[in-house]
């Protein structure tokens, strides 16, 4: 039986303090009750049972920090996740779009290739991709290198294929993907519509302007209430008036009408429009 | 603020929806469901548990606000936590935890936390050992751990890998669960 690791609030912001330190990533943005809970399973996983360890680790060991804070970093969950959402997408946003001689999309903080593979399936069925460009931004290269390899775990593909069959019952996508002797790659060739750039969501500018579409589902979770708010209002001023911006399932938009002015066009799928 | 936590799989919906229908509607307590459900379900659950609850039940988006005498379903396909000062949800699409997402021990070791000694956690029937590790964080806590008795679960599973992980303090049928938390004052 695992034991129950339990950080302290005094613990916590010695971690974070020493992240900071030897490394120059200030965590402070982040939502500081699902980061203690990342450091917690991080310990648990590498056996660490005391703070002090790991904060002598952090302080030694520069590589070693690299890979906590890419441990810690929460991943999208599977490619086709809430297919309603994506039939929406399908039915009544990409529609409307293709009016437009040029759709620009930002894909923002990508920490996986779910929601991007997901994107650029959809996009290419709808015949969208040829007139699409397709932003992915992270602050972290190595996120976005391996994103562009498009290598696939062979779990989450199967589940990435039942959420497919949950959208489209006798549909295929075997096709976007190139099963090679020891792995799975997702299409060289769509993953060669996107700009990748590294860039941070907090302190950088957007990589463009004028975007039709914004995807940041489930991403704003991860961020402290006061960084989310700067973070949804550089989004939302990067988009074109009428263009769409989504968010998770289980996110909303309170506490934000100061700073934006989007109307829901679904409910359900979380949906909005800039008005 | 005192909280109540509970936590089930299979075999627990029956339950659920008679400790909601025994509560009365001015409960003083804020109580958070975490119940394992199939993830492409979000519509149904909450009006199905609603049919005999006075209580008020949500599914709650991230960062909603807490009220006591309110009822919190953790939504499909996220984890619920609740914040430290116990006075708002948090969700989050971490990787699963024991198969599960929701997962009981992180909405358990979330309440742990939050509530410390005033933080009353029931583990229901259940197919695995997702929340021994939650009873286990309450139990240190210093709160109350309640499992269902696993004569009357329809699965044993959870409640007995809880038994294992934690000295439990009430091993409770239904009906005693029910009357507990009805007489219960934090």
């Amino acid at each position: 039986m695992d034991e129950v690791l339990n950080i302290s609030e005094e613990d916590f912001r010695r971690i974070v303090s020493a992240v900071r330190t030897a490394s120059k990533v200030d965590l402070i943005h982040y939502e500081p009750l699902l980061l203690c809970h990342r450091f917690e399973r991080f310990m648990q996983m590498q056996g660490y049972s005391s703070v002090s360890v790991l904060i002598e680790k952090i302080m030694q060991d520069r590589v070693f920090v690299d890979i906590l804070l890419n441990r810690i970093r929460v991943q999208t969950t599977e490619m086709f996740r809430d297919p309603q959402m994506w039939r929406e997408l399908d039915q009544n946003v990409f529609p409307r779009l293709k009016g437009e001689s040029v759709i620009k999309i930002w894909v923002p903080d990508v920490c996986g290739d779910d929601e991007l593979n997901t994107l650029l399936i959809m996009l290419d069925r709808n015949d969208l991709l040829s007139k699409s460009m397709v932003y992915a931004t992270s602050a972290y290269a190595k996120v976005l290198a391996d994103v562009k390899i498009g290598q696939i775990d062979a779990k989450k593909l199967e589940i990435s294929l039942d959420n497919y069959s949950r959208l489209e019952p006798n549909g295929s996508i075997e096709g976007y993907f190139e099963r090679l002797d020891k792995y799975t790659c997702f299409s060289s060739k769509l993953l060669s519509n996107v700009i990748f750039i590294e860039r941070s969501l907090i302190f950088d500018n957007p990589p463009d302007k004028g975007f039709n579409l914004v995807l940041f589902r489930n991403r704003a979770l991860n961020y402290s209430q006061y960084t989310r708010k700067s973070i949804i209002e550089k989004l939302y001023k990067s988009m074109i008036i009428g263009g769409y911006f989504i968010l998770g399932i289980g996110e909303n938009l309170k506490g934000l009408e100061q700073v934006t002015n989007f109307v829901s066009m679904s409910k359900t799928e979380n949906i909005f429009r800039k008005l | 603020m005192l909280g109540v936590v509970i936590g089930g799989s299979a075999g627990s919906f029956p339950i659920v929806t008679n400790i909601l229908a025994a509560l009365p509607k001015n409960y003083p307590y804020p109580l958070f469901l975490c119940l394992h459900r199939l993830k492409h379900v979000r519509t149904g659950f909450v009006e199905a548990l609603s049919l005999k609850s006075a209580l008020p039940i949500h599914e709650p988006h991230d960062r909603e606000q807490v009220l006591p005498g309110h009822v919190y379903l953790a939504p499909a396909n996220y984890h619920m936590y609740i914040t430290t000062s116990g006075t708002c949800i948090s969700l989050s699409t971490e990787e699963v935890v024991n198969h599960s997402r929701p997962s009981i021990d992180i909405t358990f070791c979330s309440a742990a936390k939050t509530f410390g000694s005033k933080c009353v956690g029931i583990l229901l029937s259940g197919a695995n050992k997702d929340g021994a590790l939650g009873c286990k964080a309450i139990k240190d806590a210093g709160a109350t751990v309640i499992v269902q008795a696993p004569d009357e679960c329809q699965v044993r599973t959870m409640t007995l890998a809880a038994m294992k992980a934690t000295t439990v303090d009430f091993v409770f049928s239904s009906h005693q669960i029910i009357s507990y938390l009805q007489k219960l004052n934090g």
